[in-house]
């Protein structure tokens, strides 16, 4: 029997963050909440570094159900940098409070590793495994506060999320039963030599299609964004809308660009869907008073410019979808670290109440309309460049229609995106002021966040020419 | 280069309101100077830069798989002869404006904000010049053009310097939209919007041009180059302010005056010369698009010397002649002599901003009078002012041995050699001669008009009941050295009957601009016949201007323009003509839609308004809040796809 095919050196990342979780489970009992957070952000700081050192080497783990190449490594940035980012823009207020155990900081770390792990796998059941990791630790994080809207959003995540991972499952295992493989690159290959099975792996498509929908929400499995994001403390909502939605989607990119290219069957369903995505999540943010629920009913919307990428092929939508999905990144945790510091409560703040904000607190406000007016995709900020590349890739591969769509409606996002910054700026504040929780830490994110919006949208070759080249390795 | 007055600029803006009065002026100014340091340096490296070399920068890649693989925009800057010499006039003019302004601006409640404003302002037209591609030329053109509207509505509590601003700005517009379609042609035609790789798509620089079909991708005048270059003449034409886009610069003038001699007379205007000169391979091979900018030229030229005539405001007389200087240098890059036209901007901006800020000393003297009637005999008052306003007029008259003596001459010269319109090598043709004629007469009447305004303003006797006043150092020391330059500065181009070597600036900018060699030999006396008639017309004008407007005060104040005056102050009364042929139309239209929107649009949004919020309840009945709806909601969208699978056959 021949040994387990392991390479430490490419499982390091995750094992760092792993570790680091289990230390900062245990530690809490002898030491401060300040030093828990200290030392997670170390953990992720150090698992940053051992993945970028890990760059164009394309190292493998178990047989291939592991793979640490660059699509997986600048995901893994992404979400390492998300956490990092949650973290520095929420321990001042979570140690300041109270109202949080300790162990926040740990169930977030192991999140983290689940999303780490759903991006480097390249096998279904692996992948499983991350999705599992990841979601489990979320809903714990989202009922952590001992607030009836958070554990009712936390219980309503778990059912509905429970749900839909039983339809993954199921997916998976039709897939598995028409394939006989669990490995991206089997299931390829044996769609190649019996095509006859395709109508089973046609439906296990679809399935997974809607497992992997409900975590990015698409509409119509999207229901539950809204109660979650609003009702969960801001900062998980802050790592929900970006890492968990990087890492559903790089899962969603694998499965359909590299094992099910060749399937029929899922791609209208997908249109339909991210059509579908697109009116509601840019409609019903119109609506929101909340601003918190305005922007996770945006973040469904953005759920649907990045699923352009999902149909489209790889070459051009992997770097399409990184660029996208690390420019929402930076605009929506820095967007959410703004809110962090001036929402009284985890409850979120009306959009009215931002009314002269510009005038009170001219860093906040002017932070929180760059981010703003990125999300609305105003050139030359990172939203423009990320919606241009999105766009041009659905174009190139012929969804004409869906990119004219999505370009009506990111038309409309300019309203409720634009209305809180017109607010802020040119109307006099009335009733009472928000108040100015920032740190230090959560300055030094928005301030972070900011530069790479500008960098990103000005200068959008730093990223595109790291990453041109991902999609052509994946697909090859 | 770019970075100190973008610097400055940020600086000011940040922190002016906290900046007594003059530091803040010299903290700009000094933004300058590190400027004009590094343009020296730049030009020093230049002087020995190979032919078709330049030093290049590329920043970043704009827009990746724009228009399938391969194609991108590049962005960078580029530093070669051309821009080097550019550079140096922006800097080192700006940098003498920036000190008179200290001065100037003494006392302004938004003296801050103004040097913000010019620190901007050449922030960006360095971008302009030191641009790779036309795009980032663009960028650098927008740039100037907002700092144009923003320092012409300076003094924005006036309607009327807003008004001016908004008319520059939109005028501007028309023009630019011109720009961006002869953008887009050569892009297509070309593939390429980097300024060396379009100069390179004709292969060797210094090709004989005239006559010949080149061997390269676009063909010798072919249609789409010659459209694209006819579209850049009059992007061109709307920032130079030639005809048909010129109504704007007078008007301009409302702006304090140092910017006047900044942007509206030594840089930003040049910036449609530097246009054409920068793509004078394009316009070398597109004969009928450069007799039109020829032409464009000449008539504009005409058109500022009529205008100037007759104006009574110190400031519009030189904002018209400005206008006929323009006309001048584009007369000589449409007659393919980029180098004279570049010259001409050189020596221009030496004495037009001399003259500028002479008449803002004197405006300054007189406490903010402006109009000529109500000046005279200010040789007294004004002894340094006066000394330096006489050189800049001798200059622009074109007086031999001065600035600009020298570049006039070898734009007369360059319209009788031109090839572009049917000369052959030998024979001077017709139009040649016709527009030589013209520009001979536009000569003379520029000395006249010239010499007209340093009567009214320096001698005789004072008219008026102000108490000038010389002003302070800080502004007159950069007249001086404007004095002094525009004595000299015509004597890197001499011509050529002086000897080989005697012209120092034309084998330096034709390492980079193309050479139409097929241009006219002038033999034996013909070589000479434009020195002579320029001569002619410098002679002719003084004697004119002497004769109609050296009088004594009582006539001048009584003066009633006769038909030719009326019509040159109203400058042949185009504004009225726009303000008929397009205004009248604009506000039909204008009442028209106001109403169409009130009615139709409003209404229609509002009923769309109301029907979207319809549809918003209902999701919001939807969204329950209740998980076993939302089960249901996934349950049922499953069963939906599943269903549509089915139906359509699993493939």
């Amino acid at each position: 029997m021949t040994p387990p095919d392991v390479n430490v050196l490419s499982l390091m990342p995750v094992l760092v963050v792993l570790l680091t979780a289990v230390f900062a489970t245990v530690l809490p009992f002898y030491t401060t909440r300040r030093g828990i957070a200290g030392l997670c952000s170390m953990g992720l700081v150090v698992a940053l570094g051992w993945t970028v050192a890990l760059w164009n080497q394309r190292l493998s783990s178990f047989g291939g159900s592991y793979v640490a190449d660059n699509f997986a490594l600048a995901f893994s940035v992404i979400l390492i940098l998300a956490g990092i980012a949650a973290i520095a823009s929420s321990a001042d207020g979570i140690v300041r409070s109270g109202s949080f155990p300790a162990e926040f900081f740990a169930v977030m770390l192991y999140a983290i590793c689940g999303t780490m792990l759903l991006v480097h796998a390249r096998d279904l059941i692996v992948m499983l495994i991350g999705f599992e990791v990841m979601s489990l630790g979320v809903y714990i994080l989202t009922a952590f506060q001992a607030r009836q809207q958070s554990e009712e959003a936390g219980m309503k995540y778990f059912l509905l999320g429970s749900f839909a991972s039983a339809i993954l499952i199921f997916g998976i295992a039709l897939v598995f039963g028409g394939t006989g493989s669990f490995a991206l690159e089997g299931i390829r290959a044996a769609l190649a030599v019996a095509p006859a099975n395709a109508p089973i792996v046609a439906v296990g498509a679809l399935f997974i299609l809607i497992g992997f929908g409900f975590k990015v929400a698409f509409a119509p499995f999207h229901q539950w964004t809204p109660d979650v994001y609003s009702g969960a403390p801001i900062a998980v909502t802050q790592y929900m809308s970006v890492g968990v939605k990087a890492a559903a989607f790089a899962g969603m990119l694998k499965i359909f660009g590299e094992a099910l290219p060749s399937v029929g069957g899922w791609q209208t369903p997908a249109q339909f869907l991210i059509a579908l995505t697109l009116m509601i999540g840019n409609l019903a943010a119109l609506r929101q008073t909340n601003f918190k629920r305005m922007l996770a009913y945006s973040s469904i919307a953005h759920a649907g410019y990045i699923g352009l990428a999902v149909l489209s092929s790889p070459a051009q939508a992997y770097p399409a979808a990184l660029f996208y999905l690390a420019a929402y990144a930076l605009m929506n945790a820095g967007a959410f670290a703004v809110l962090n510091s001036i929402s009284p409560s985890d409850d979120g703040i009306k959009v009215d109440s931002l009314a002269g904000l510009g005038s009170r607190n001219p860093f906040l406000a002017a932070m929180l309309a760059l981010f703003l007016i990125a999300l609305a995709g105003v050139p030359p900020l990172a939203g423009f460049m990320g919606k241009y590349m999105i766009f041009a890739g659905a174009a190139q591969s012929g969804f004409y229609g869906l990119v004219i769509l999505a370009a009506l409606t990111s038309a409309v996002s300019l309203y409720y995106y634009l209305r809180p910054v017109a607010l802020m700026w040119f109307t006099e504040a009335k009733g009472f002021a928000l108040p100015d929780l920032s740190s230090g830490m959560s300055r030094a994110v928005m301030v972070v966040c900011a530069i790479g919006v500008v960098l990103l949208g000005v200068l959008p070759s730093l990223v595109t020419n790291l990453v041109s080249t991902i999609g052509v390795f994946a697909s090859r | 280069m770019i970075v100190p007055p973008l610097v400055g600029w940020l600086l000011l803006i940040a922190f002016g309101k906290r900046l007594a009065e003059p530091t803040s002026g010299y903290v700009a100014s000094g933004m300058i100077l590190l400027s004009f340091v590094m343009a020296v340096l730049g030009f020093a490296g230049t002087m020995g830069l190979a032919e078709g070399k330049q030093w290049h920068v590329q920043l970043w890649e704009f827009l990746p798989f724009i228009g399938g693989e391969g194609k991108s925009l590049h962005m960078g800057f580029a530093l070669d002869q051309l821009s080097s010499l550019m550079t140096l006039i922006i800097t080192g003019i700006g940098f003498l404006i920036h000190v008179f302004a200290i001065g100037y601006m003494h006392g302004d409640s938004g003296f801050s904000r103004f040097f913000a404003y010019l620190n901007f302002f050449i922030a960006f037209m360095l971008v302009l010049v030191l641009a790779d591609s036309l795009p980032i030329l663009f960028i650098g053109w927008e740039g100037v053009g907002v700092a144009s509207f923003l320092l012409i509505g300076f003094w924005y509590k006036d309607f009327n310097n807003s008004n001016a601003a908004r008319k520059a700005f939109i005028v501007n517009r028309v023009g630019d939209a011109f720009l961006m379609l002869g953008m887009f042609l050569l892009f297509k035609e070309f593939g390429t919007l980097n300024l060396h790789e379009l100069r390179e798509s004709f292969g060797s620089i210094n090709v004989p041009l005239v006559g010949q079909v080149t061997k390269n991708v676009v063909a010798f005048g072919a249609p789409g180059l010659e459209l694209a270059c006819i579209f850049l003449l009059l992007g061109a034409a709307g920032k130079s302010a030639q005809l048909p886009l010129s109504t704007w610069l007078p008007d301009a003038m409302a702006g304090p005056t140092p910017v006047s001699a900044l942007i509206h007379a030594a840089t930003m205007v040049t910036a449609g010369v530097y246009l054409v000169a920068r793509n004078s391979e394009l316009f070398a091979h597109a004969p009928v698009a450069s007799s039109w900018v020829a032409w464009v030229g000449a008539l504009t030229a005409v058109y500022g010397a009529v205008s100037a005539i007759a104006q009574t405001d110190i400031k519009k007389i030189l904002a018209y002649s400005t206008v006929s200087q323009l006309g001048f240098m584009f007369v000589a890059v449409g007659c393919g002599a980029y180098w004279v036209g570049i010259f001409h901007v050189l020596t221009h901006a030496f004495f037009k901003a001399l003259l500028f800020l002479s008449s803002g000393s004197v405006i300054h003297a007189l406490e903010g009078e402006q109009d000529v009637r109500k000046m005279g005999g200010l040789r007294g008052a004004l002894p340094t002012t006066h000394a330096v306003s006489l050189i800049g007029t001798l200059a622009i008259m074109g007086v031999p041995l001065l600035s600009g003596f020298f570049s006039k001459d070898a734009i007369l010269e360059s319209a009788l050699k031109s090839p572009f319109f049917d000369g052959s090598k030998d024979a001077v043709g017709s139009i040649n001669i016709l527009l030589f004629a013209v520009m001979v007469i536009v000569a003379t009447m520029t000395a006249a008009y010239m010499w007209r305004w340093y009567v009214l303003v320096f001698s005789g006797e004072y008219r008026g009941n102000a108490h000038p006043h010389e002003s302070g150092a800080v502004m007159t020391l950069p007249l001086m050295i404007l004095a002094v330059l525009s004595v000299i500065g015509g004597w890197i181009g001499l011509p050529h009957f002086l000897g080989k070597n005697a012209n120092l600036i034309e084998p330096f900018l034709e390492k980079v601009s193309a050479n139409a060699k097929g241009m006219t030999e002038l033999k034996g006396i013909v070589e000479f016949i434009p020195l002579i008639c320029s001569i002619i017309a410098v002679i002719a004008g003084y004697f004119i201007a002497n004769y109609f407007y050296r009088r004594d005060g009582a006539r001048i104040m009584a003066e009633v323009p006769n038909g030719f005056g009326t019509a040159s102050r109203n400058a042949l009364f185009l504004d009225k003509v726009y303000d008929f042929v397009l205004g009248n139309p604009s506000r039909v239209a204008a009442v028209f839609f106001g109403i169409v929107d009130k009615s139709g649009v409003q209404g229609g949004a509002q009923l769309l308004g109301e029907q979207v919020s319809e549809a918003g309840s209902s999701l919001s009945f939807w969204q329950s809040g209740f998980a076993r709806g939302y089960g249901v909601s996934v349950l049922i969208g499953t069963v939906a796809l599943i269903a549509f699978l089915i139906v359509r056959g699993f493939a």
